[in-house]
Protein backbone atom coordinates (compact mmCIF):
# COMPACT_ATOMS: atom_id res chain seq x y z
CA UNK A 1 0.00 0.00 0.00
CA UNK A 2 1.62 3.42 -1.25
CA UNK A 3 0.29 6.35 -1.88
CA UNK A 4 2.10 9.20 -3.39
CA UNK A 5 2.34 12.88 -2.98
CA UNK A 6 4.12 15.18 -5.05
CA UNK A 7 5.01 18.78 -4.57
CA UNK A 8 7.69 19.91 -6.62
CA UNK A 9 8.20 23.61 -6.97
CA UNK A 10 10.54 23.82 -9.77
CA UNK A 11 12.51 21.46 -12.36
CA UNK A 12 14.28 23.23 -14.18
CA UNK A 13 17.83 21.53 -16.59
CA UNK A 14 21.00 22.72 -16.01
CA UNK A 15 23.36 23.61 -19.10
CA UNK A 16 20.49 23.07 -21.26
CA UNK A 17 19.92 25.72 -24.10
CA UNK A 18 16.82 26.79 -22.12
CA UNK A 19 18.45 26.99 -18.76
CA UNK A 20 16.24 29.75 -17.33
CA UNK A 21 12.81 28.10 -17.40
CA UNK A 22 12.19 25.93 -15.76
CA UNK A 23 10.42 22.36 -16.90
CA UNK A 24 8.01 22.07 -14.40
CA UNK A 25 6.67 24.50 -11.81
CA UNK A 26 3.80 24.53 -8.86
CA UNK A 27 3.38 20.98 -9.44
CA UNK A 28 0.95 19.40 -6.81
CA UNK A 29 -0.67 16.04 -6.59
CA UNK A 30 -1.60 13.94 -3.77
CA UNK A 31 -2.45 10.11 -5.26
CA UNK A 32 -4.76 7.51 -3.03
CA UNK A 33 -2.49 3.63 -2.58
CA UNK A 34 -4.00 1.51 -5.42
CA UNK A 35 -5.02 4.20 -7.43
CA UNK A 36 -4.74 4.38 -11.37
CA UNK A 37 -3.96 7.60 -12.65
CA UNK A 38 -3.33 8.94 -16.01
CA UNK A 39 -1.20 12.09 -16.83
CA UNK A 40 -2.54 13.36 -20.04
CA UNK A 41 -0.15 16.47 -21.34
CA UNK A 42 1.71 17.92 -24.79
CA UNK A 43 5.07 16.10 -25.59
CA UNK A 44 7.49 17.58 -24.36
CA UNK A 45 5.49 19.24 -21.60
CA UNK A 46 7.53 17.31 -18.86
CA UNK A 47 5.76 13.47 -17.99
CA UNK A 48 8.88 12.04 -18.40
CA UNK A 49 10.95 14.64 -16.39
CA UNK A 50 8.26 14.20 -13.78
CA UNK A 51 8.43 10.33 -13.70
CA UNK A 52 11.79 10.39 -13.19
CA UNK A 53 11.77 12.57 -10.02
CA UNK A 54 9.10 10.62 -9.06
CA UNK A 55 11.58 7.45 -9.22
CA UNK A 56 14.53 9.14 -8.06
CA UNK A 57 16.58 8.83 -11.08
CA UNK A 58 16.71 12.89 -10.91
CA UNK A 59 17.25 14.41 -7.69
CA UNK A 60 17.38 17.97 -8.62
CA UNK A 61 14.44 19.89 -8.14
CA UNK A 62 12.95 22.31 -5.30
CA UNK A 63 10.26 20.64 -3.88
CA UNK A 64 9.14 17.21 -2.06
CA UNK A 65 8.38 13.67 -3.43
CA UNK A 66 6.66 11.80 -0.60
CA UNK A 67 7.42 8.70 0.50
CA UNK A 68 10.93 9.62 -0.89
CA UNK A 69 11.83 7.42 -3.99
CA UNK A 70 15.64 7.64 -2.01
CA UNK A 71 14.40 6.80 1.29
CA UNK A 72 14.40 4.03 3.69
CA UNK A 73 10.34 3.03 3.03
CA UNK A 74 10.55 3.96 -0.54
CA UNK A 75 8.12 2.21 -2.15
CA UNK A 76 8.75 -0.61 -4.81
CA UNK A 77 8.97 0.78 -7.84
CA UNK A 78 8.39 -0.72 -11.23
CA UNK A 79 9.12 1.64 -13.94
CA UNK A 80 8.19 1.19 -18.21
CA UNK A 81 10.59 3.18 -19.84
CA UNK A 82 9.13 4.76 -22.91
CA UNK A 83 11.85 2.15 -24.67
CA UNK A 84 11.38 -0.92 -23.24
CA UNK A 85 15.68 -1.10 -22.03
CA UNK A 86 16.15 -4.74 -22.19
CA UNK A 87 19.76 -5.62 -21.76
CA UNK A 88 20.76 -6.96 -25.05
CA UNK A 89 23.28 -9.66 -23.95
CA UNK A 90 21.03 -11.13 -21.43
CA UNK A 91 18.09 -13.87 -22.52
CA UNK A 92 14.35 -12.34 -22.12
CA UNK A 93 13.81 -14.62 -19.06
CA UNK A 94 17.45 -13.69 -17.41
CA UNK A 95 16.41 -9.66 -17.86
CA UNK A 96 13.76 -10.39 -15.41
CA UNK A 97 15.13 -12.17 -13.23
CA UNK A 98 18.09 -9.75 -12.63
CA UNK A 99 15.52 -7.26 -11.77
CA UNK A 100 14.01 -9.27 -9.03
CA UNK A 101 15.11 -10.31 -5.11
CA UNK A 102 16.44 -13.89 -4.62
CA UNK A 103 13.90 -15.48 -3.40
CA UNK A 104 11.17 -14.46 -6.12
CA UNK A 105 8.74 -17.27 -7.40
CA UNK A 106 9.28 -18.33 -10.77
CA UNK A 107 6.35 -19.96 -10.67
CA UNK A 108 4.40 -16.30 -11.26
CA UNK A 109 7.36 -14.91 -13.64
CA UNK A 110 5.93 -17.81 -15.72
CA UNK A 111 2.57 -16.22 -15.13
CA UNK A 112 3.01 -13.55 -16.31
CA UNK A 113 5.29 -14.86 -19.24
CA UNK A 114 2.00 -16.70 -20.14
CA UNK A 115 -0.22 -13.71 -19.81
CA UNK A 116 1.76 -11.30 -22.06
CA UNK A 117 2.37 -14.58 -24.46
CA UNK A 118 6.15 -14.98 -24.31
CA UNK A 119 6.34 -18.06 -22.90
CA UNK A 120 7.84 -18.91 -26.07
CA UNK A 121 10.71 -16.32 -26.06
CA UNK A 122 11.85 -16.90 -22.81
CA UNK A 123 15.27 -18.20 -23.76
CA UNK A 124 16.00 -15.50 -26.60
CA UNK A 125 18.05 -12.23 -26.89
CA UNK A 126 16.31 -9.14 -26.53
CA UNK A 127 17.14 -7.81 -29.90
CA UNK A 128 15.85 -10.93 -31.88
CA UNK A 129 12.29 -10.28 -30.87
CA UNK A 130 9.42 -7.46 -32.68
CA UNK A 131 9.69 -4.46 -30.61
CA UNK A 132 6.00 -5.33 -29.34
CA UNK A 133 7.39 -8.37 -27.89
CA UNK A 134 10.12 -6.66 -26.10
CA UNK A 135 7.31 -3.78 -24.49
CA UNK A 136 5.75 -7.15 -23.15
CA UNK A 137 8.44 -8.02 -21.43
CA UNK A 138 9.40 -5.23 -20.02
CA UNK A 139 5.51 -5.27 -18.72
CA UNK A 140 6.54 -8.46 -17.58
CA UNK A 141 9.61 -6.84 -15.77
CA UNK A 142 7.90 -3.92 -13.84
CA UNK A 143 5.02 -6.41 -12.68
CA UNK A 144 7.49 -9.56 -11.53
CA UNK A 145 9.17 -7.33 -8.51
CA UNK A 146 5.28 -7.13 -7.55
CA UNK A 147 5.49 -2.56 -7.74
CA UNK A 148 3.84 -0.66 -4.91
CA UNK A 149 4.29 2.00 -7.40
CA UNK A 150 4.07 1.35 -10.71
CA UNK A 151 5.25 4.27 -13.06
CA UNK A 152 4.41 3.80 -17.07
CA UNK A 153 6.00 6.12 -19.53
CA UNK A 154 3.74 5.95 -22.52
CA UNK A 155 3.93 2.29 -23.18
CA UNK A 156 1.95 1.63 -25.75
CA UNK A 157 3.24 4.33 -28.31
CA UNK A 158 4.13 3.48 -31.94
CA UNK A 159 2.42 -0.36 -31.09
CA UNK A 160 0.04 -0.82 -33.69
CA UNK A 161 -3.67 -0.56 -32.91
CA UNK A 162 -4.72 -4.06 -32.04
CA UNK A 163 -1.45 -4.97 -30.00
CA UNK A 164 -1.99 -1.47 -27.98
CA UNK A 165 -5.53 -2.67 -27.14
CA UNK A 166 -4.17 -6.01 -25.94
CA UNK A 167 -1.22 -4.64 -23.85
CA UNK A 168 -3.99 -2.25 -22.42
CA UNK A 169 -6.24 -5.02 -21.13
CA UNK A 170 -3.23 -6.71 -19.93
CA UNK A 171 -2.13 -4.14 -17.39
CA UNK A 172 -5.85 -3.71 -16.01
CA UNK A 173 -5.69 -7.74 -15.67
CA UNK A 174 -2.37 -7.47 -13.95
CA UNK A 175 -3.37 -4.14 -12.38
CA UNK A 176 -6.45 -6.14 -10.75
CA UNK A 177 -4.46 -9.27 -10.01
CA UNK A 178 -2.12 -7.26 -7.63
CA UNK A 179 -3.56 -3.99 -6.84
CA UNK A 180 -0.76 -0.86 -6.73
CA UNK A 181 -0.90 2.53 -7.25
CA UNK A 182 -0.04 3.64 -11.05
CA UNK A 183 0.99 6.68 -12.61
CA UNK A 184 0.15 5.90 -16.46
CA UNK A 185 2.06 8.53 -18.71
CA UNK A 186 0.09 9.81 -22.20
CA UNK A 187 -0.74 12.05 -24.71
CA UNK A 188 -3.67 9.94 -25.98
CA UNK A 189 -7.18 10.89 -23.96
CA UNK A 190 -8.81 7.96 -24.89
CA UNK A 191 -6.03 5.33 -23.80
CA UNK A 192 -6.03 7.68 -20.08
CA UNK A 193 -9.77 7.44 -20.26
CA UNK A 194 -9.84 3.50 -21.27
CA UNK A 195 -7.42 3.03 -18.36
CA UNK A 196 -7.88 5.32 -15.25
CA UNK A 197 -9.45 6.22 -12.22
CA UNK A 198 -8.58 9.47 -12.21
CA UNK A 199 -7.07 12.47 -15.31
CA UNK A 200 -4.30 14.34 -13.91
CA UNK A 201 -4.06 16.85 -16.92
CA UNK A 202 -1.04 18.80 -17.14
CA UNK A 203 0.42 22.16 -19.27
CA UNK A 204 2.75 22.84 -21.87
CA UNK A 205 6.58 23.54 -19.94
CA UNK A 206 6.75 24.53 -17.54
CA UNK A 207 4.29 22.02 -16.45
CA UNK A 208 1.43 21.94 -13.62
CA UNK A 209 -1.94 20.46 -13.37
CA UNK A 210 -4.21 22.09 -15.06
CA UNK A 211 -7.42 19.52 -14.60
CA UNK A 212 -8.47 16.78 -12.01
CA UNK A 213 -10.95 14.67 -13.40
CA UNK A 214 -12.36 11.71 -11.80
CA UNK A 215 -14.09 8.73 -14.28
CA UNK A 216 -17.17 7.40 -12.58
CA UNK A 217 -18.12 5.06 -15.35
CA UNK A 218 -16.92 1.19 -14.53
CA UNK A 219 -14.22 0.37 -16.93
CA UNK A 220 -15.90 -3.02 -17.94
CA UNK A 221 -18.95 -0.09 -19.56
CA UNK A 222 -15.91 1.79 -20.86
CA UNK A 223 -16.31 0.65 -24.56
CA UNK A 224 -15.60 3.16 -27.63
CA UNK A 225 -18.58 4.93 -27.88
CA UNK A 226 -18.53 5.67 -23.72
CA UNK A 227 -14.93 6.99 -24.25
CA UNK A 228 -15.57 9.12 -27.18
CA UNK A 229 -18.71 10.66 -24.88
CA UNK A 230 -16.64 11.15 -21.85
CA UNK A 231 -14.26 12.93 -24.08
CA UNK A 232 -16.69 15.45 -25.18
CA UNK A 233 -18.72 16.02 -21.76
CA UNK A 234 -14.80 16.94 -20.77
CA UNK A 235 -14.26 19.66 -23.68
CA UNK A 236 -17.93 21.16 -22.84
CA UNK A 237 -17.15 21.29 -18.46
CA UNK A 238 -13.11 21.90 -19.39
CA UNK A 239 -12.97 24.75 -21.13
CA UNK A 240 -9.63 25.53 -19.52
CA UNK A 241 -8.42 22.02 -21.20
CA UNK A 242 -8.88 22.97 -24.92
CA UNK A 243 -5.68 22.41 -25.89
CA UNK A 244 -5.33 18.81 -25.14
CA UNK A 245 -8.14 18.06 -25.76
CA UNK B 1 29.74 -19.13 -37.94
CA UNK B 2 30.20 -22.94 -39.39
CA UNK B 3 32.76 -24.93 -37.15
CA UNK B 4 35.09 -26.23 -40.29
CA UNK B 5 36.25 -23.00 -42.58
CA UNK B 6 37.00 -23.26 -45.89
CA UNK B 7 40.86 -23.21 -46.09
CA UNK B 8 41.43 -23.43 -49.99
CA UNK B 9 42.36 -20.06 -50.89
CA UNK B 10 44.13 -19.35 -47.49
CA UNK B 11 46.24 -22.08 -48.36
CA UNK B 12 46.58 -21.48 -51.96
CA UNK B 13 47.86 -18.08 -50.48
CA UNK B 14 50.83 -19.29 -48.79
CA UNK B 15 51.93 -21.49 -51.48
CA UNK B 16 51.96 -18.98 -53.87
CA UNK B 17 53.68 -16.63 -50.76
CA UNK B 18 56.15 -19.40 -50.42
CA UNK B 19 56.69 -20.01 -54.18
CA UNK B 20 57.76 -16.19 -54.65
CA UNK B 21 59.90 -16.65 -51.97
CA UNK B 22 61.65 -19.44 -53.44
CA UNK B 23 62.12 -17.79 -57.13
CA UNK B 24 63.55 -14.56 -55.15
CA UNK B 25 66.25 -16.81 -53.53
CA UNK B 26 67.28 -18.96 -56.46
CA UNK B 27 67.58 -14.99 -58.29
CA UNK B 28 69.57 -13.96 -55.95
CA UNK B 29 71.52 -16.67 -55.02
CA UNK B 30 72.58 -15.69 -52.00
CA UNK B 31 72.83 -16.65 -48.61
CA UNK B 32 71.26 -13.08 -47.38
CA UNK B 33 68.29 -14.75 -48.89
CA UNK B 34 67.98 -18.08 -47.76
CA UNK B 35 65.69 -20.81 -49.43
CA UNK B 36 62.10 -21.95 -47.69
CA UNK B 37 63.47 -25.08 -46.60
CA UNK B 38 66.98 -23.55 -45.74
CA UNK B 39 65.15 -22.04 -42.88
CA UNK B 40 62.62 -24.49 -42.47
CA UNK B 41 65.83 -26.80 -41.52
CA UNK B 42 67.05 -23.98 -39.56
CA UNK B 43 63.79 -23.94 -37.72
CA UNK B 44 63.58 -27.29 -36.74
CA UNK B 45 67.48 -27.20 -35.79
CA UNK B 46 66.97 -24.45 -33.05
CA UNK B 47 63.69 -26.34 -31.80
CA UNK B 48 65.09 -29.66 -31.65
CA UNK B 49 68.06 -28.34 -29.62
CA UNK B 50 65.58 -26.43 -26.99
CA UNK B 51 67.13 -22.88 -27.77
CA UNK B 52 64.36 -21.36 -29.43
CA UNK B 53 61.61 -22.74 -27.08
CA UNK B 54 63.81 -21.42 -24.21
CA UNK B 55 63.69 -17.83 -25.94
CA UNK B 56 60.42 -17.77 -27.05
CA UNK B 57 59.27 -19.03 -23.44
CA UNK B 58 61.22 -16.13 -21.41
CA UNK B 59 59.31 -13.31 -24.06
CA UNK B 60 56.00 -15.26 -23.73
CA UNK B 61 56.78 -14.82 -20.20
CA UNK B 62 57.27 -11.40 -20.60
CA UNK B 63 54.93 -10.58 -22.88
CA UNK B 64 52.61 -11.96 -20.54
CA UNK B 65 53.33 -9.83 -17.66
CA UNK B 66 53.88 -6.55 -19.12
CA UNK B 67 50.31 -7.28 -21.30
CA UNK B 68 48.62 -8.58 -17.85
CA UNK B 69 49.82 -5.16 -16.06
CA UNK B 70 48.90 -3.07 -18.79
CA UNK B 71 45.23 -4.20 -19.58
CA UNK B 72 44.93 -3.95 -15.63
CA UNK B 73 46.32 -0.56 -14.91
CA UNK B 74 45.18 1.03 -17.89
CA UNK B 75 41.54 -0.25 -17.73
CA UNK B 76 41.18 1.24 -14.21
CA UNK B 77 42.49 4.77 -15.29
CA UNK B 78 40.43 4.53 -18.36
CA UNK B 79 37.28 3.79 -16.75
CA UNK B 80 38.62 6.75 -13.57
CA UNK B 81 38.74 8.78 -16.46
CA UNK B 82 35.55 8.00 -18.59
CA UNK B 83 34.04 8.28 -15.42
CA UNK B 84 34.54 11.64 -14.10
CA UNK B 85 34.69 15.07 -16.98
CA UNK B 86 36.81 16.57 -14.67
CA UNK B 87 39.58 14.53 -13.70
CA UNK B 88 39.45 13.82 -17.50
CA UNK B 89 39.79 17.58 -18.52
CA UNK B 90 43.12 17.53 -16.01
CA UNK B 91 44.93 14.52 -17.33
CA UNK B 92 43.64 14.18 -21.14
CA UNK B 93 47.29 16.19 -21.60
CA UNK B 94 48.93 13.67 -19.61
CA UNK B 95 47.40 11.30 -22.20
CA UNK B 96 48.35 12.89 -25.09
CA UNK B 97 51.93 13.46 -24.18
CA UNK B 98 52.44 9.78 -23.13
CA UNK B 99 50.44 8.83 -26.62
CA UNK B 100 53.32 10.32 -28.09
CA UNK B 101 56.61 8.94 -26.55
CA UNK B 102 58.59 6.98 -28.30
CA UNK B 103 58.86 3.64 -27.49
CA UNK B 104 63.06 3.91 -27.63
CA UNK B 105 62.73 6.89 -25.78
CA UNK B 106 60.64 5.36 -22.68
CA UNK B 107 62.87 1.87 -23.34
CA UNK B 108 66.05 4.10 -22.83
CA UNK B 109 65.39 5.90 -19.87
CA UNK B 110 63.84 3.08 -17.83
CA UNK B 111 67.15 1.34 -18.69
CA UNK B 112 68.84 4.40 -17.93
CA UNK B 113 66.99 4.99 -14.93
CA UNK B 114 66.24 1.31 -13.13
CA UNK B 115 69.73 -0.44 -15.01
CA UNK B 116 69.59 -3.78 -17.15
CA UNK B 117 67.27 -5.23 -15.13
CA UNK B 118 64.03 -7.03 -15.72
CA UNK B 119 61.53 -4.49 -13.74
CA UNK B 120 63.02 -1.87 -16.41
CA UNK B 121 62.17 -4.24 -19.17
CA UNK B 122 58.61 -4.58 -18.44
CA UNK B 123 58.20 -1.11 -17.01
CA UNK B 124 59.28 -0.26 -20.63
CA UNK B 125 56.97 -2.15 -22.42
CA UNK B 126 53.83 -1.23 -19.95
CA UNK B 127 54.59 2.13 -20.47
CA UNK B 128 54.66 2.09 -23.99
CA UNK B 129 50.42 -0.03 -24.30
CA UNK B 130 49.07 1.91 -21.04
CA UNK B 131 48.14 4.91 -23.21
CA UNK B 132 46.54 3.04 -25.67
CA UNK B 133 44.55 0.99 -23.17
CA UNK B 134 43.51 4.02 -21.44
CA UNK B 135 41.86 6.01 -24.35
CA UNK B 136 40.34 2.60 -25.55
CA UNK B 137 38.42 2.05 -21.87
CA UNK B 138 37.98 5.87 -22.02
CA UNK B 139 35.82 5.92 -24.95
CA UNK B 140 33.74 2.63 -23.56
CA UNK B 141 33.07 4.00 -20.65
CA UNK B 142 32.05 7.57 -22.47
CA UNK B 143 29.33 5.74 -24.50
CA UNK B 144 27.71 3.35 -21.45
CA UNK B 145 24.42 3.63 -22.35
CA UNK B 146 22.53 5.89 -19.55
CA UNK B 147 19.27 4.33 -20.17
CA UNK B 148 20.39 1.26 -18.98
CA UNK B 149 22.31 2.16 -16.04
CA UNK B 150 18.93 4.08 -14.98
CA UNK B 151 17.22 1.08 -15.65
CA UNK B 152 19.58 -0.89 -13.16
CA UNK B 153 19.35 1.83 -10.63
CA UNK B 154 15.02 1.43 -10.92
CA UNK B 155 15.46 -2.16 -10.61
CA UNK B 156 17.88 -1.98 -7.51
CA UNK B 157 20.34 -4.06 -9.09
CA UNK B 158 23.32 -2.64 -6.57
CA UNK B 159 27.02 -2.47 -7.39
CA UNK B 160 28.03 -5.79 -8.27
CA UNK B 161 25.22 -6.91 -10.43
CA UNK B 162 25.03 -3.74 -12.37
CA UNK B 163 28.92 -3.87 -13.01
CA UNK B 164 28.37 -7.30 -13.90
CA UNK B 165 25.54 -7.61 -16.14
CA UNK B 166 25.24 -4.04 -17.07
CA UNK B 167 28.68 -2.12 -17.49
CA UNK B 168 30.47 -5.23 -18.21
CA UNK B 169 29.02 -6.03 -21.42
CA UNK B 170 29.24 -2.92 -22.61
CA UNK B 171 33.06 -2.18 -21.73
CA UNK B 172 33.84 -6.25 -23.21
CA UNK B 173 34.07 -5.11 -27.00
CA UNK B 174 36.56 -1.95 -26.17
CA UNK B 175 38.79 -4.61 -23.93
CA UNK B 176 39.29 -6.95 -26.85
CA UNK B 177 39.92 -4.18 -28.88
CA UNK B 178 42.52 -3.05 -26.88
CA UNK B 179 43.91 -6.22 -26.00
CA UNK B 180 44.48 -6.85 -30.03
CA UNK B 181 46.31 -3.98 -30.84
CA UNK B 182 47.75 -3.96 -27.54
CA UNK B 183 49.44 -7.48 -28.22
CA UNK B 184 50.17 -6.53 -31.82
CA UNK B 185 51.88 -3.25 -30.64
CA UNK B 186 53.88 -5.10 -27.44
CA UNK B 187 54.88 -8.07 -29.45
CA UNK B 188 56.94 -5.05 -31.53
CA UNK B 189 58.27 -3.41 -28.80
CA UNK B 190 59.37 -6.27 -26.74
CA UNK B 191 61.65 -7.41 -28.96
CA UNK B 192 63.43 -4.14 -28.99
CA UNK B 193 63.62 -3.72 -25.29
CA UNK B 194 65.21 -7.26 -25.13
CA UNK B 195 67.81 -6.44 -28.14
CA UNK B 196 69.17 -3.49 -25.98
CA UNK B 197 69.16 -4.26 -22.28
CA UNK B 198 68.56 -8.19 -22.02
CA UNK B 199 70.54 -11.41 -22.53
CA UNK B 200 67.84 -13.66 -23.39
CA UNK B 201 64.45 -13.98 -25.51
CA UNK B 202 63.70 -13.46 -28.86
CA UNK B 203 64.91 -10.19 -29.00
CA UNK B 204 68.46 -11.37 -27.99
CA UNK B 205 68.27 -14.23 -29.99
CA UNK B 206 67.70 -11.76 -33.58
CA UNK B 207 70.29 -9.13 -32.30
CA UNK B 208 73.00 -12.12 -32.43
CA UNK B 209 71.65 -13.60 -35.97
CA UNK B 210 71.99 -9.84 -36.97
CA UNK B 211 75.73 -9.54 -35.76
CA UNK B 212 76.84 -12.81 -37.87
CA UNK B 213 74.51 -11.84 -40.36
CA UNK B 214 72.61 -15.11 -40.15
CA UNK B 215 69.47 -14.31 -42.12
CA UNK B 216 68.32 -17.82 -42.29
CA UNK B 217 68.23 -17.82 -38.12
CA UNK B 218 66.69 -14.28 -38.26
CA UNK B 219 63.81 -15.70 -40.51
CA UNK B 220 63.25 -19.39 -38.42
CA UNK B 221 63.05 -17.19 -35.08
CA UNK B 222 60.67 -14.80 -37.11
CA UNK B 223 58.38 -17.59 -38.67
CA UNK B 224 58.46 -19.44 -35.01
CA UNK B 225 56.86 -15.57 -33.88
CA UNK B 226 54.56 -15.15 -36.40
CA UNK B 227 52.98 -18.71 -35.37
CA UNK B 228 52.51 -18.24 -31.57
CA UNK B 229 50.75 -15.05 -32.70
CA UNK B 230 48.37 -16.58 -35.20
CA UNK B 231 47.71 -19.15 -32.10
CA UNK B 232 46.87 -16.74 -30.03
CA UNK B 233 44.51 -14.65 -32.16
CA UNK B 234 42.80 -18.40 -33.37
CA UNK B 235 42.64 -19.85 -29.96
CA UNK B 236 41.77 -16.99 -27.53
CA UNK B 237 41.27 -13.64 -29.11
CA UNK B 238 38.47 -15.31 -31.14
CA UNK B 239 36.57 -17.41 -29.49
CA UNK B 240 36.20 -14.64 -27.11
CA UNK B 241 35.27 -12.01 -29.86
CA UNK B 242 32.55 -15.17 -31.10
CA UNK B 243 31.05 -15.48 -27.26
CA UNK B 244 31.20 -11.70 -26.70
CA UNK B 245 28.78 -11.62 -30.07
CA UNK B 246 26.56 -14.59 -29.64
CA UNK B 247 23.53 -12.03 -28.31
CA UNK B 248 23.19 -10.46 -31.68
CA UNK B 249 20.85 -10.62 -34.63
Amino acid sequence: MSGLTLDIRRKRYRGGPDTARPIIENLYLSVRPNEFVCLVGASGCGKTTLLNLVAGLDREFEGAITPDPAGANAPRLGYVFQNPRLLPWRTVRDNIVLALPDDHDPAYIDHLFEIVGLSEARAVYPERLSVGMQRRAALVRAFAINPDLLLMDEPLVSLDPPTARRIRELILRLWRERPHTVLFVTHDLAEAIALGDRLIFLSAAPATVIGDVAIPTPRELRDTAAIDAFGSQLRREHRQLAGLL
Amino acid sequence: MPTTRDLTIPLLSLIALAAIWQLAAMLAGSSLLPAPMAVFEVLGREVASGRLPHHLGITLLRLAASFGLSMLLGAAIGIALGRSPRLDRFFDSWVVIALNIPALVTIILCYVWFGLVETAAITAVVINKLPNVIVTLREGTRHLNRDLLEMAAVYRFGRVATLRHVIWPQLFPFVLAAARTGLALIWKIILVVELLGRSNGMGYQLHLYFQMFDVAGILAYSIAFIGVVQLIEELLLRPLDRRAQRWRR
